[in-house]
């Protein structure tokens, strides 16, 4: 277990590290702060001279990023090239909003899979028919085409809040986050509710179900006790490696309600032009997926402790 | 010399009389017992042809503006010519929807062809050749996976402006092809100790032969599969990353998730009408519906060992 846990935190390490390496390229080659002197040459080259120096702008890429990375542990992300305001606390402040989102949207997507698909598996006839066609309708739509709906249909009722109205504390939380992460969420159960149901149905058959019910137990003791846990390993394996695909639906919810998570931010960054704050949003993006893909790594293992065997 | 002679013995039954039938001809005979799978499949085969001559059959030029109904949307009707009616400032719906139409399908599929073609290579290689190229290629493939497809999509169009109508299906497909570089390399790697392929080694093969004439055609299902999967979810991203508001512009060339977005957001001219937000949503959700289920019929049909 402990080599296992090793080996995940070290794959979730090399994931962020990749993101960065390629973003800060990236970014690097295509954006140069520098646009923002192009209507006063002459005039500011004290200023321009100045920016170049701080960011090293006429090394190469490569010497660049060494320079950026070893800067890291002492000055964070530093400033903004662009407008040179500090990037920690905004990136921070900005990926706790999408991380709660996240987190909040794959709570309920956990839950409601399995309710769905244990429900599906176990009755069959109508009921299952209803409940895997709203499966598909609801994975099918986009996430902002599930949000809009939402939107339209509730936001006149004043019962939630979006990311421009006032206010503060746990209530106001609840009324902020709910839409966006039953929006997140929906698509996500359509998707996952089948893994489960297909799973909960060819684990009922396996010879130890069997076993379970010839020695007496009850058939809702016989599937939460024993058929349910083997029955979630494919479905988060599989959360497991779509997690960038749940963060960009994220960043769907979180336009659709105008929360100012890492979408907003990043949408703002990109008008600005600023290859530091882009990278920085970026890493952010990766450290989000990486810790989530980590704590699924570690559910998997729990939930079937012969993955973490050497 | 000696690989022809293998081929030639595996061709041995049919020339032998005993009619085959070969697995195309069993996945369409399992593809015919599937009603709602056909359905599927031909609304997909009409969402294409509408969006291959939809400059042919739009009843307006995609910007021409009826000034007439500026802040009086028409409802849908058979007799004012305008059949889905107009928007808040005047345009033809039923023209934007044909031009947006276009755009969703041709985007997906051209997304899905070069997303195939990249995935083959790059998880051929991988399956094929296995060990470190393997974890190297696996090890990137979830890099790139950890980004948001959208994000992507974002900082391409800061580039330039005013994007072609290709910018976006490439852009994807440079990023959706580790979808297909899994599917293939899954089943060249279990193919790959198979039996018929070490004969195809014994007799002296070389590797693109043993590629392309017996690991690739075995893996040509789980390949459609993907692909169609793709145009799936292309088409969705695609759809976002205009509803976000960068895509084309609307008016001259409509997106299906411009109009959607144009529809949630209200005008200071006049109510948004309900079929306004109706109509691009509920043909969004018929086509991505469609192609979604009907790769999934595709997969039972292709793949019936792995669907059970």
């Amino acid at each position: 277990m402990i080599v296992y846990t090793l080996r995940r935190l070290a794959f979730a390490v090399s994931l962020v590290w990749g993101t960065t390496f390629l973003a800060f390229v990236a970014f690097g080659l295509s954006f140069d702060p520098l646009w923002q002197f192009a209507l006063c040459r002459p005039g500011c080259d004290p200023e321009r001279n100045a920016l170049i120096a701080q960011f090293h702008l006429h090394d190469s890429i490569l010497q660049r990023y060494w320079i950026w990375l070893s800067g890291l542990p002492r000055h964070g992300f530093g400033n903004a090239s662009v407008s040179s305001y500090p990037i920690g606390p905004e990136l921070v402040h900005a990926a706790g909003v999408t991380a709660q989102l996240m987190a909040l949207g794959i709570v309920l997507t956990l839950v409601f899979s399995v309710a769905v698909g244990v429900v599906s598996a176990r009755r069959g006839g109508p009921l299952d028919g209803v409940l895997r066609l709203l499966a598909y309708v609801s994975w099918s739509l986009p996430t902002f085409v599930t949000g809009v709906l939402l939107a339209l249909w509730l936001l006149p009722t004043n019962w939630f809040a979006t990311g421009v109205s006032p206010g503060s504390g746990a209530g106001h939380w609840i009324r902020l986050m709910a839409l966006p992460a039953v929006t997140l969420s929906l698509g996500l159960i359509g998707l996952y509710s089948r893994y489960v149901r297909t799973a909960m149905r060819s684990e009922l058959r396996r010879p130890y179900a069997v076993v379970a019910r010839a020695k007496g137990l009850g058939e809702s003791r016989v599937v939460y006790r024993h058929a349910l846990r083997n029955s979630l390993v494919p479905f988060v394996s599989v959360l497991a490696l779509d997690l960038g695909a749940v963060l960009g639906a994220c960043f769907a919810a979180e336009w659709v309600f105008r929360l100012n998570g890492l979408a907003t931010f990043f949408i703002h960054s990109m008008s600005n032009a600023d290859p530091f704050v882009l990278t920085a949003i970026i890493a952010m993006v990766a450290v989000v997926v990486a810790a989530f893909s980590f704590a699924t790594d570690l559910l998997v293992a729990w939930l079937d402790p012969r993955i973490a065997l050497p | 010399m000696q690989a022809d002679e293998s081929i030639e013995l595996a061709d041995a039954p049919r020339r032998s009389g005993v009619r085959s039938h070969g697995p195309w001809r069993q996945a369409a005979t399992r593809f015919r017992r599937r009603p709602l799978g056909v359905a599927a499949l031909l609304v997909v085969g009409a969402f294409v042809v509408v969006a291959v001559i939809a400059p042919r059959i739009t009843p307006y030029a995609g910007h021409e503006l009826f000034f007439q109904f500026l802040g009086h949307p028409q409802p849908p009707s058979l007799h004012h010519g305008h059949l889905l009616g107009t928007d808040v400032i005047g345009h033809d719906l039923l023209t934007q929807l044909l031009w947006a139409i276009r755009e969703s399908v041709l985007g997906g599929i051209g997304c899905a062809l070069g997303a195939t073609v990249i995935g083959v290579a790059v998880g051929g290689v991988a399956g094929y050749l296995g060990g470190v190229v393997d974890s190297a290629l696996s090890w990137m493939t979830s890099v790139i996976v950890a980004v948001p497809a959208i994000v992507v999509l974002l900082i391409v169009v800061a580039e330039k402006s005013p994007l072609p109508l290709w910018a976006f299906p490439t852009v994807l497909a440079l990023y959706l092809w580790t979808y297909v570089a899994r599917a293939v390399r899954a089943s060249f790697a279990t193919l790959r100790t198979r039996e018929f392929v070490e004969a195809a080694h014994a007799s002296g093969a070389s590797p693109l032969r043993i590629v392309f004439r017996h690991l690739l055609p075995n893996a040509t299902g789980a390949v459609l599969v993907a692909a169609t999967g793709i145009v799936g979810q292309s088409t969705a991203i695609i759809a976002t990353a205009d509803f976000f508001g960068y895509g084309n512009q609307q008016s001259d060339r409509p997106t299906l998730g411009g109009l959607i977005s144009n529809a949630a957001v209200r005008s200071p001219i006049a109510p948004t009408p309900w079929w306004v937000w109706v109509v691009p949503i509920v043909t969004l959700g018929l086509l991505l519906v469609c192609v979604n289920f009907a790769a999934d019929v595709l997969d039972d049909v292709l793949e019936p060992v792995r669907a059970g």
